[in-house]
């Protein structure tokens, strides 16, 4: 009788760490109910005079808006997602997304007479 | 490989404006485009940490059962019946595979749409062939052996031309599959031709034309020991692999199918020959290159390379003759790494020889411990590609159905867009770590029983380890340390 009462008592704690693990997960997913909003702004003005591309970072899950202003029109392309931008002269080019799937997804122009186009940077889309 | 802006599916609704984007005949760069987030820091130390620590367990279980090569391995042709005539006639089925592949290859090359997702050669070569082949070798044994279209073309030779006119300088070693494995290096990392489907035909056609020249003035069994590159250099990521297949002569030639532990088929007794030992270097150096070119690192090398005031009126001189200056930094780049390879390696089998009490010269100890070094450069080789050839080996699906780029629709798959969510950055972070952990376990494990076997006793052999395992952890945590850098294009800055 006592030594079974032991085993339960010796057992209690490792139950209690995956109940508890699974209330958190439970938590932890029900929270992000509504996606968080993350916005990039891109200046291709002053892009261009960088050497080094920059780097934009967002969370998984989150609906992403990019806003493209330039001086000239232009056409960017994000790849990966495979989704078009188009912006214009005073007019800001917009692309709105779900970031769904993690990884890092180059940006380049196109139209510019077509040839080499390096990345004028690159989207990193974190998992949570 | 440089293929860019490869078709995805896309996330939203956005497939009008998006169909502006396409490839559409324009030189189609970067073939092979990665959407691979770094690994973290965390991980990578972690990673790091690990393959340590590990270290020490490898060598213990391999110092505490030195396990003889024929204990390791198991005979499945005496354990399950007619397994050996039936492996028999599946190699014939497997290399009229094989020639059929390279056929269609060479054909929608020459004949289909120049364009490098419309074509299916460049996705066909580069990304089953070339990467998808590799992680078979290692994780089943020598497919390239059962798929080899040469092979079957060496059969019929054999027939007409039984005894060759020339005799193969034994000299020589792997000497010319040395030169052609570097030639084709090159043109994976520097050539723009890899991208183009004829581009691509045509150097299939020529590595070909040498193959079956090589054949039939040497024997078709010799030259593809020593000169047919993929021979090799399968053949060397395949001695990892569990399953090996091999005639016995004293069965009468009869086909034996064995199944060994991961890594045991690079053991050896013999040391390889100086050539091989180079090749495995090149291998070694190629596939640690690929990765770091597209490291900031290099980029920040080469802007600075070519900003120097020392070599800037050199540059600017080739560039007005034509040279393309990516390409030339690449070609040293590729060389510089093979030459770091070398040299390192060469310092290290010094100081093993040194270590075990000089009773093998350097030049030996290099010979018999280089084969060890291979399951690092598989290990990394697994992790930098996994989710390259997830994503871009769904480029068959649609190719597949339309594999000229003629708008047909054979199996009805032609639309088929790659889906980027088939696999997560987590998994490829956590399987990328594991397999440089396991890989750099299976080195240092290699090492120690090869150790063991070349000096006269245990204290000697773990003493000359203990370069090694500086060597190999080294190795490992560099090839760590690429994958925990944001990949990036590289450009020379101001045009």
């Amino acid at each position: 009788m006592a030594q079974g009462k032991k085993k339960i008592r010796a057992r209690f704690p490792f139950f209690r760490i995956p109940a508890a693990a699974v209330f958190a997960a439970v938590l932890l997913c029900a929270l992000p109910a509504h996606a968080e909003q993350e916005r990039v702004a891109i200046d291709l003005s002053a892009l261009s005079a960088s050497a080094n591309p920059p780097t934009w970072r967002v969370n998984q899950g989150s609906r992403v808006e990019i806003v493209v202003s330039t001086e000239e029109p232009a056409e960017l392309h994000l790849h990966g997602y495979d989704l078009g931008i188009e912006a214009g002269a005073g007019e800001a080019g917009v692309v709105r997304f779900d970031a769904s799937v993690a990884g890092r997804f180059p940006l380049t122009r196109h139209g510019h007479g077509g040839g080499h186009d390096s990345p004028l940077g690159y989207l990193e889309i974190y998992p949570n | 490989m440089h293929l860019a802006r490869w078709p995805t599916r896309t996330a939203g609704g956005a497939a009008a404006a998006v169909a502006a984007f396409l490839p559409s005949g324009a030189a189609a760069h970067a073939f092979g485009q990665r959407y691979d987030l770094p690994i973290p820091l965390d991980l990578y130390l972690g990673g790091a940490g690990l393959a340590v620590a590990l270290s020490f367990v490898a060598a213990a279980v391999a110092l505490k059962r030195p396990s003889e090569d024929a204990r390791l391995e198991l005979d499945l042709t005496r354990r399950i019946p007619f397994l050996g005539p039936v492996a028999q006639a599946a190699f014939i089925v497997t290399r009229l595979i094989g020639l059929a592949v390279f056929l269609l290859v060479l054909i929608a090359g020459f004949i289909g749409v120049q364009d490098a997702f419309e074509n299916i050669a460049p996705t066909t070569v580069w990304v089953i062939w070339w990467i998808g082949l590799a992680y078979a070798s290692a994780l089943i044994g020598d497919l390239w052996h059962a798929l080899n279209p040469f092979r079957a073309v060496a059969a019929v030779l054999r027939r007409i031309n039984p005894v060759p006119p020339l005799r193969y300088p034994d000299a020589l070693g792997v000497l010319p599959a040395l030169l052609l494995f570097a030639g084709f290096a090159w043109t994976e990392m520097v050539s723009e031709r890899a991208d183009s489907p004829a581009g691509l035909a045509w150097l299939a056609l020529c590595y070909a034309i040498v193959t079956l020249a090589g054949m039939g003035l040497f024997g078709a069994a010799t030259w593809l020991r020593n000169g047919e590159a993929f021979t090799v250099a399968f053949g060397l990521i395949a001695r990892f692999g569990p399953f090996t297949a091999r005639r016995r002569q004293e069965s009468g030639e009869r086909m034996q199918i064995v199944v060994r532990p991961f890594g045991a088929g690079l053991l050896s007794r013999a040391p390889v020959h100086p050539t091989l030992m180079l090749f495995v270097l090149l291998m070694l150096a190629t596939v640690s290159f690929d990765g770091f070119r597209e490291t900031p690192a290099w980029n920040w090398a080469i802007n600075w390379a070519a900003s120097s005031p020392f070599l800037r009126a050199t540059l600017i001189d080739l560039r007005a003759a034509g040279v393309d200056l990516l390409a030339l930094f690449s070609t040293a780049g590729l060389l510089g790494a093979f030459v770091v390879f070398v040299a390192v390696y060469a310092l290290f089998a010094r100081l093993m020889a040194w270590a075990g009490g000089d009773e093998v010269s350097t030049g030996l100890a290099a010979r018999q411990f280089v084969l060890s070094l291979m399951p690092i450069a598989i290990a990394y080789h697994l992790a930098h590609y996994l989710s390259y050839f997830m994503l871009a080996g769904q480029l068959m699906i649609p190719l597949a159905s339309d594999p000229f780029g003629f708008g047909w629709n054979l199996f009805g798959t032609a639309s088929y867009r790659m889906d980027i969510s088939v696999v997560s950055a987590k998994m490829v972070w956590y399987t990328a770590v594991t397999a440089i952990v396991i890989g750099h376990i299976a080195a240092v494990w290699l090492a120690h029983i090869t150790a063991l076997r070349v000096f006269s006793t245990p204290r000697r052999a773990l003493a000359s380890q203990y370069p090694m395992l500086v060597l190999m952890v080294g190795y490992t945590a560099s090839s760590l340390w690429i994958l925990a850098q944001p990949v990036v294009e590289t450009g020379l800055a101001g045009g």
